[in-house]
């Protein structure tokens, strides 16, 4: 008898239990569809290549630039916006900074990170990024370039290089801030 | 004793688990009337004609068949004497006709782009290019016939040329909603 009243109150403690813990795992599980807090700074990236880029170097080293830059950008804990339809845009075309700065509002970034990828007559290659602020300013920019190497794979190589330091000193300032991190203030051009 | 502990225990995760399920039922199940209780929305019919503009630049020379092309819309569009789509609001298309692949440095002899949707908050609005033979009648005569002439069946037939064509940004273009759909009232302005 002592045994089967022992059997009941634990069928009925498991059911009370099993409730409590469905309705607790309900209340504190995240609803997945809840939008994604939108970190204070966050830049959006575009990456343009020239018609010159086009007929004279390949679409892999323009990928390759971008590439480099968005991983820069990870490293240094750069708060990335991403596009809800097109992710990161790398593109051939070219936008107006409106239709740019459009872009990067509607994906929640704070700033515009603008990297064109350009092949010069008398150049490998020439990278040039710019940062602007929502309003279509431009709050800095940076060229990297190469000439002299032998080879277009060591020109690549150098100038990303070269990118890298150029943009090591803007980290901190718009479009290179983390995403909880205060903007230090930047010179305008 | 130790039979008694184990049968505990699978109750215990069997009503959890159950718990769980029920929770998720009646979550669902009171979700449900509110959806039905907000405020009457819009029918955006189909055929409705809806003013755009390229919002980027588009070329023979960097157009990729699959590539997406950026639109906006230039006008409101009235439902009922209520904005439904707000001017400014983001559409995208698709190039169908132009270079095969992004490694081709030569120019395409032929683009063509086709709408594809427009988002209204979280709804995807289907968009046409072409407008039917039905719906012909319906509208100006004027603006048949520069439809007729921009617009091919699958898309926008812009140009048959050796020479490179460039779309500027701004160029503006007609779409039409391609199937009813209903907004939301929070999805307007």
């Amino acid at each position: 008898m002592a045994a089967r009243f022992a059997k009941l109150l634990f069928l009925f403690s498991g059911i009370a239990c099993g409730f409590v813990e469905g309705a607790l795992g309900q209340a504190s599980s995240p609803n997945p569809t809840a939008s994604q807090p939108i970190p204070a700074h966050s830049s959006f990236v575009m990456a343009y290549r020239t018609p010159r880029h086009i007929s004279y170097s390949s679409p892999d080293i323009f990928h390759g630039v971008a590439d480099t830059v968005l991983q820069f950008l990870t490293e240094n804990n750069v708060a990335i916006a991403r596009d809800p339809e097109r992710n990161t845009i790398e593109t051939a075309e070219l936008f107006s900074t409106d239709s740019m700065v459009r872009l990067a509002r509607d994906a929640g970034a704070s700033e515009l990170l603008y990297v064109a990828v350009d092949r010069p007559i008398t150049k490998w290659i020439k990278v040039t990024v710019q940062c602007y602020d929502l309003s279509g300013k431009q709050l800095w920019h940076e060229e990297a370039s190469n000439t002299s190497a032998m080879t277009g794979k060591v020109g690549l190589q150098k100038t990303t290089d070269q990118l890298r330091h150029k943009l090591q000193s803007h980290l901190g300032q718009p479009c290179l801030v983390g995403p909880t991190a205060s903007v230090a203030s930047t010179p305008h051009p | 004793m130790q039979q008694m502990f184990s049968l505990f225990l699978i109750t215990i995760l069997l009503n959890g688990s159950f718990a769980g399920l029920w929770q998720q039922t009646t979550t669902l199940d009171s979700a449900a009337p509110a959806a039905e209780t907000s405020a009457p929305a819009i029918v955006l019919k189909e055929g409705t004609e809806i003013k755009l503009k390229f919002a980027q630049s588009l070329s023979t020379k960097s157009a990729v068949v699959g590539d997406r092309v950026e639109f906006v819309v230039a006008d409101n569009v009235l439902v009922d004497n209520s904005i439904a789509i707000k001017a400014g609001t983001r559409a995208l298309g698709k190039v169908t006709t132009g270079k095969e692949s992004e490694k081709k440095r030569n120019d395409a002899s032929a683009l063509a782009v086709q709408l594809e949707y427009l988002k209204v908050g979280a709804t995807r609005v289907k968009l046409r290019s072409a407008q039917t033979a039905a719906e012909k009648g319906k509208v100006d005569k004027a603006k048949v016939v520069a439809a007729t002439a921009l617009f091919g069946v699958s898309g926008l037939l812009i140009a048959l040329s050796s020479k490179r064509l460039v779309i500027p940004e701004g160029t503006p273009v007609l779409g039409y909603v391609a199937e009813d759909v209903q907004i939301g009232s929070s999805d307007t302005i």
